[in-house]
């Protein structure tokens, strides 16, 4: 205890990076080095263009990954997130297509029945997720199992509405999804031209508001401690199983709006959709340092992995000389490598 | 009965162990002879458990010498200690519930056939046979959690029995079973005194060490006091040495009892009635008025520690209600509990602290609404920690170090701090002091005793006498999840406590 390192200092900007430690670091590092490897493996790298498309890429990982953050934080899991958000998508469309796309009208279509079709999905999914929640924490089974179901009737009652077909979106979903505020360009340099997405901005909007919540509310601060010490939080007079509904909920609303989004950047929906969201949210959440044991992490430790995620598949894009169907491969390689260096790092206090 | 001309299967001579600074065992002579169950006896504390230890081979560096058929022999591992014949069967259980019962008598040895196959026939057989011998009536084919706790032990034993063990270690044997539980148990220890095993039977039931064993040795303070023929003791006389009355008056504070006031007849703050939870506490009634300390009494496993939690709402009893202030709590509801008022301070820090975490969080936790408000910031909620961690006395009292670098008194005050930010009605306390030293102990029963005068009525759980004596108005003394005796308004001491249990 006399320990003078352990003794915080006086000063606040000194007190806030000791609270930074190598495992806080790792994540930062892994995509300090990305960004300089790409620059220099690929000319077109350092471009507004690729900013835009990372913006573009990373927005509805990013809003998954805002309740995936929550779940994990609880030591919880949530396999339905991918099929969650493409249930979203598709009820999304087939109600479009019933209400409005069916007359040939959808140029007059009110904003209300707009965006009646846009929210009933969501509620849809915040029902389905308080059920995962509810029955996780009722019948004391692994979230694991009970969203692994959860994901299959997403998938299922996805695949149900639309018999397999495409469908249209509304137009504010397609513009969300493509279209962005023009930014610049500066000093007269065409080059610095470039358009700041819609969905980027939704994401950030979606961050901030899960940054503020879990850092500054009651609901955050339980949310922590129901994953860090069940038992301590539970003595307390936390209210866990409440918390683990709630985080169990908001992941299924985060997912839905992720899911509408991706389905708007595609312009249609189809049941091919979202195949990989899951296991794409849960590698960027882990990867910013978030553990999937609960307890530690945080939004702006997710923001780090999502950036460094989204940088590595940009990357490997503008990296012209490497075969198309390799790239998965060295994304799996890549993300392996940060996984492991970020991880031993967090072990070592 | 062996005769003691007989050369000992085991003797241990001089036996010392420190723990740093402390001695735990201090010239320690043992005796074990073949075909005899020897009782080990003494108070929390007295050095029974690092004696074992030492024989199971769990602390290798121990002074003195150890000698196994009259060969010196150096326990240096619990392998080691195995396979010269010495297996412990410990109070938590070792076996493996998922597997049947003859898996478990063969686990890691199955019997083989061809190819390495295991042979499931002759394993079945043989398991059949062997509990046979020892009179253990039970289908080999089911699982073994499907046994009650002493089917599970004596499947235990057998197994040490049949991998070679010609001195088996019973830890607290009894502690857990029913009386006819405890007669199964004595008969298949008679089998094995006639196969020639030697038992050590450890417990705090003293009847039951008088009952099954040829002799006792008891210890004190980490020192053999004597060791005597079960024939020329009775309870009395053995708790008397254990304690070490008539023999060294010089031990202050309570070691000679405490006179509790009577009962005054103020309205009850908390009231318990028929609280029952299967294989912890049964008919459990009890009630407590503001301003009152009671003391629940009962050896490691007797229910009392259950029962605490109980009445917070962290362990939701089979059948039974409590009432604050004549209002039922909603069982098994920390939630309910802490909003009322009804507070727990667990034994085990870990189980009630964050240690990774900043001191603050752990300490706003329980009443953040109250006292923080709605937008939680650190500076906020440091300066609501940091007074409670200023008055409970924890050092040092800031908010933002992290819980897991404190001592565990300074952990404990930080649970009390919690506490502190809300209004206390019902203090619950299960062994709070545990493992601290003797200043934060103080310090610790010093906020207890102060929010008893601010009307808190208090539930004080312990294994050890001296607390209750030295901080209870009243005793209750539980003994196998039931109420033996209640203690008001007379004179009690130590030993009588200890009889009742």
């Amino acid at each position: 205890m006399n320990d003078p390192s352990l003794q915080p200092s006086s000063n606040p900007l000194l007190r806030w990076l000791s609270r930074w430690e190598a495992r806080d670091w790792a994540p930062l590092v892994s995509l300090a080095v990305l960004v300089v490897f790409f620059s220099f493996a690929a000319s077109s790298f350092l471009t507004p263009g690729t900013l835009e498309a990372v913006l573009q890429q990373g927005s509805v990982l990013a809003i998954v990954s805002v309740g995936m953050t929550y779940v994990l934080l609880c030591a919880e899991i949530d396999l339905s997130v991918g099929m969650m958000a493409l249930w979203a998508a598709c009820l999304c469309g087939w109600l479009f297509e019933r209400w409005i796309g069916g007359t040939g009208a959808a140029e007059q279509a009110s904003a209300f029945a707009v965006g009646l079709v846009v929210l009933l999905p969501l509620v849809t999914c915040l029902l389905l997720g308080l059920l995962s929640g509810l029955l996780t924490v009722w019948a004391q089974l692994p979230s694991f199992i009970i969203t692994l179901a959860m994901m299959f009737i997403a998938e299922g009652s996805s695949k149900y509405i639309t018999q397999g077909a495409a469908f249209k979106l509304p137009d504010f979903l397609r513009s969300l999804g493509n279209d962005g505020i023009p930014i610049g360009p500066f000093f007269d340099i065409e080059a610095s031209h470039f358009t700041l997405p819609y969905s980027a901005i939704l994401a950030a909007v979606v961050m901030i508001a899960g940054h503020l919540l879990l850092e500054h509310t009651r609901l955050g601060r339980y949310v922590y401690m129901t994953g860090g010490n069940r038992q301590a939080a539970r003595l307390a007079g936390v209210r866990t199983g409440l918390i683990v509904v709630a985080c169990l909920a908001l992941c299924a609303v985060t997912a839905g709006i992720g899911g509408l989004v991706n389905a708007g950047r595609m312009g249609t929906v189809t049941t091919d959709l979202n195949k990989d969201l899951l296991l794409s949210a849960v590698a960027c959440v882990v990867l910013g340092g978030t553990s999937l044991f609960g307890g530690e992490g945080g939004m702006g430790k997710t923001f780090i992995g999502v950036l460094t995620f989204t940088v590595l598949r940009v990357g490997l894009m503008r990296i012209t000389w490497i075969d198309d169907l390799a790239r998965q491969l060295l994304t799996g390689v890549v993300l392996m490598a940060a996984l492991v260096i970020n991880g031993v790092l967090a072990k070592r206090k | 009965m062996p005769a003691t001309a007989e050369e000992p299967l085991l003797e241990c001579r001089r036996i010392g162990k420190r723990f740093g600074g402390v001695r735990a065992l201090k010239d320690v002579d043992f005796t074990l002879h073949a075909g005899e169950v020897h009782g080990l006896v003494g108070s929390n504390g007295a050095g029974k458990s690092t004696l074992m230890k030492i024989l199971a081979g769990a602390l290798p560096d121990y002074e003195g010498t150890v000698l196994l058929d009259g060969r010196e022999v150096r326990l240096a591992n619990p392998q080691e200690a195995m396979a010269l014949g010495i297996a412990m069967v410990y109070q938590e259980l070792s076996g493996v519930g998922q597997l049947s019962v003859a898996e478990n008598l063969f686990l890691g040895r199955q019997p083989t056939a061809k190819l390495g196959r295991i042979d499931w026939a002759a394993m079945r057989e043989t398991a059949r046979e062997r509990l046979d011998e020892l009179h253990i009536d039970v289908d080999v084919t089911r699982r073994l959690d499907a046994y009650p706790l002493v089917v599970r032990q004596m499947v235990e034993i057998a197994r040490g029995v049949y991998s070679g063990a010609r001195v088996l270690i019973l830890d607290e044997p009894t502690s857990a079973l029913s009386p006819p539980e405890t007669r199964r148990l004595f008969a298949l220890i008679e089998a094995l005194r006639y196969r020639g095993v030697a038992v050590v039977f450890i417990s705090h039931f003293i009847e039951d060490v008088l009952e099954i064993c040829d002799r006792v040795t008891i210890l004190r303070d980490g020192r053999r006091i004597e060791t005597a023929r079960r024939s020329e003791r009775d309870k009395h006389s053995v708790i008397q040495t254990m304690l070490g009355h008539g023999l060294e008056q010089t031990e202050v504070g309570y070691e000679r009892g405490a006179e509790l006031p009577e009962r005054t007849e103020t309205p009850q703050r908390l009231v318990a009635r028929g609280l029952s939870r299967p294989g912890a506490f049964a008919g459990v009634d009890l009630e407590v008025a503001p301003g009152e300390c009671l003391g629940l009494y009962g050896f490691v496993g007797s229910g009392h520690q259950e029962l605490v939690h109980a009445l917070g709402g962290s362990l939701k009893p089979a059948a039974g209600d409590v009432l604050v202030d004549g209002r039922a709590l909603k069982p098994g509801s920390t939630h309910d509990a802490v909003r009322r008022g009804v507070v727990l301070v667990a034994a085990d820090r870990a189980t009630s602290l964050f240690m990774r975490t900043e001191n603050y969080k752990n300490v706003t936790l329980a009443h953040l609404r109250g006292t923080v408000g709605d937008w939680l910031t650190p500076g906020r909620e440091a300066r609501v920690a940091r007074p409670v961690l200023e008055k409970v006395g924890c050092r040092p009292a800031d908010p933002r170090m992290m819980t897991g670098h404190l001592s565990g008194g300074n952990q404990q005050k930080v649970v009390m701090a919690r506490w502190l930010l809300g209004p206390v009605r019902v203090l619950l306390l299960d062994e709070p002091t545990r493992g601290m030293d003797v200043g934060a102990k103080d310090e610790v029963m010093r906020l207890v005793g102060q929010l008893k005068g601010q009307g808190a009525a208090v539930v004080l759980s312990s294994a050890e006498p001296e607390m209750l004596l030295a901080h209870a108005d009243r005793i209750l003394v539980l003994s196998r999840g039931r109420v033996a005796h209640e203690f008001a308004g007379t004179q009690v001491d130590k030993a009588t406590l200890m009889r009742y249990a």
